[in-house]
Formats: C-alpha cells, sequence, structure tokens
C-alpha cells in the first residue's frame, strides 16, 4: 500500500512538473510568435487593375502561381525575392514589363544589320 | 574566475563536440561547404548551447534531481524525477530552437534561406542535448558554470565548423584523388584535426 502510495506520488508529480514545464515552453513560443511573425495579410496589387489578398510568410511566386498568373521566365526569376513584411507591393513596378510588351520587345535592339 | 575560464577553454579545446565526442557530425559534414553559412550556423549553434544549458540546468536542480522538489514541500524531497531528463531537455532545445527559427528568419532572411532545413535540424543537433546531458554529468555547482560550459561547447562547434569549411573552400583547387572527392576527404580531413585537437588534452586546467 506504501509502495503504491509512492508510486502514485512520483508518477502525480512527474505529470504536473512536465505540464507545468511545457505549459510555460508554449507559452514563451507563442508570445515571440505574437511578436516576431508578421500578422494579418498582405494584398498584393499586380499592374494597378488586379488584387489578391494573401497569407504574409511564404514568397511571392507562391500566390501568383495559385492564382495561374503565368510570366515571362526572368519575370519568375526576380519574383522569387522574400516578401514577408511587405504590405502593399506594387509587382507591375518593380518586376514585370507591362502586359502588352513582349520579352522580345523588353531586350535590347539590335544594332546594325 | 579561475574556474569559470578553467571550463571555458576545457570545453572548446579539451573536451571539444566534434573533436573529442564526435556529436553534431551530421549539419557539420552537411553545412560546412562555404565559410559564411558555416559561421551563421555555428553562431546560432552557441546561442542554442548558451540558452539551453542553462535552462536545463535550473529544471534539473530544481525540478528534476533527487531532493529538487523540496523546495515546494519537504514532503516532496524524496522524490526523484531524474527519469523526466531526455524528454524535459529535448522540450526545452525544440522550443528554444522554434525562437532562434523565429529570430533568423525575421532578422535575417538571407540566412535563415541559406540554412534551409538544418535550422529546425538544430533540434536534433545531438551536439546540443550533449551539452545538456554532459552539464548534468558534470554536476556544475551554480548556473554560471553551466552557462559558462553551454557557451565554450558552442564556441568549439563553432570553431569546428568554420575551420573545415574554410579548408573545404581551399580544397575545391586541390587534387584530390576522385574516390575522395566530396565527403570522403571531409572525414579525412575531420579525423586529421580531431588528431590535432588532441593535443590540447595534456593541457592541466
Amino acid at each position: 500500500m506504501i509502495l503504491l502510495l509512492s508510486n502514485l506520488v512520483v508518477i502525480l508529480s512527474a505529470i504536473l512538473v512536465f505540464l507545468a514545464v511545457v505549459s510555460i515552453l508554449v507559452g514563451v513560443l507563442l508570445f515571440a510568435k505574437k511578436k516576431l511573425t508578421p500578422q494579418g495579410e498582405v494584398t498584393l496589387t499586380i499592374n494597378d487593375d488586379k488584387e489578391i489578398v494573401v497569407e504574409p510568410g511564404s514568397t511571392i511566386l507562391q500566390p501568383l502561381v495559385t492564382m495561374a498568373c503565368f510570366y515571362h521566365r526572368p519575370v519568375v526569376a526576380a519574383v522569387h525575392a522574400e516578401c514577408v513584411n511587405a504590405k502593399f507591393l506594387r509587382v507591375a513596378a518593380l518586376f514585370w514589363p507591362p502586359r502588352s510588351t513582349s520579352l522580345r520587345a523588353v531586350s535590347k535592339p539590335k544594332t546594325g544589320v | 574566475m579561475e574556474n569559470l575560464i578553467s571550463i571555458f577553454v576545457k570545453s572548446i579545446f579539451v573536451d571539444n563536440m566534434i573533436f573529442a565526442y564526435f556529436l553534431g557530425m551530421c549539419s557539420y559534414l552537411a553545412v560546412s561547404k562555404t565559410v559564411k553559412t558555416s559561421t551563421g550556423l555555428g553562431l546560432a549553434v552557441i546561442f542554442v548551447l548558451g540558452i539551453t544549458v542553462p535552462a536545463n540546468y535550473l529544471i534539473d536542480k530544481y525540478l528534476l534531481s533527487p531532493g529538487a522538489l523540496s523546495w515546494v514541500s519537504p514532503l516532496l524531497g524524496a522524490l526523484d524525477l531524474s527519469f523526466l531528463s531526455f524528454i524535459m531537455f529535448i522540450a526545452v532545445i525544440a522550443s528554444i530552437v522554434q525562437l532562434v527559427e523565429m529570430v533568423i528568419e525575421k532578422f535575417s532572411p538571407a540566412l535563415y534561406n541559406s540554412l534551409g532545413i538544418f535550422l529546425p535540424l538544430i533540434a536534433v543537433n545531438c551536439a546540443i542535448l550533449g551539452g545538456s546531458l554532459f552539464m548534468q554529468e558534470a554536476e556544475y555547482t551554480n548556473i554560471g558554470e553551466a552557462t559558462v560550459f553551454g557557451l565554450g561547447s558552442g564556441v568549439g562547434w563553432f570553431l569546428a565548423i568554420v575551420g573545415i569549411a574554410a579548408i573545404r573552400e581551399k580544397l575545391k583547387y586541390s587534387n584530390v584523388p576522385a574516390p575522395l572527392r566530396g565527403l570522403g576527404i571531409t572525414f579525412i580531413v575531420t579525423g586529421l584535426m580531431g588528431i590535432a585537437f588532441m593535443t590540447f588534452m595534456g593541457i592541466k586546467l
């Protein structure tokens, strides 16, 4: 009986100690997450006419692919930059050639012949 | 003060995590291709060891070791919860690593991207758990000693990974025999560095 009681005390105190420590750690992590990671939603504006509301924290390419916005290859490479903290981003101004312009038109005109 | 310096120097050179115990070899071999990335990982390991070892020291001293709970009630003085050491230490380490990940992602996205999967994998880096377990075994008398031991172990790991990264950067221009290129020559160089570090074992501190 005494042995059973002492084992019960050990088990109960182990559970209590474990729960207390893990709760403190989870509390610290939640506090840090609230303070360190961006909260809310991010609005992407493409060429002043299309707006996408996305979750922050991923690459800018991800929502564009999800929305099936396909670009020329150089643009995709440029879009790969991270946009973690931006609240408002003008993709048109940063990377995108105007929609009517083809890549050939953007590249340097050939001289000579 | 002399005692602290002795613990610090000993944990860097004599009891080096990589060269004396061969702990944390996974990320040591995988992230040691460039000095820049390995410096970042080494600093992250110093930070994690510098926080987890004293945190685990407090948990061990006031919650887990035999008679540690006597501060709660004299009736609990006979309790020995040291069987919880592993799970508690790992829980603390995993939480601190998550914290470090958030801090690095916020303040240095470039380092966050270059460390990639190896940043969350610090949680299962055996050098980190090894630091806490060695601390428990050494039975340090105060938290200062435990902190210095943690930082020293981290600095030792940092030195090792930055050293091997610098050597690997130079090795790119060497004529290494084809079968040894890559990990083979890295293992050999690590062994040679381990032998070199054995010379510190004669130091009496």
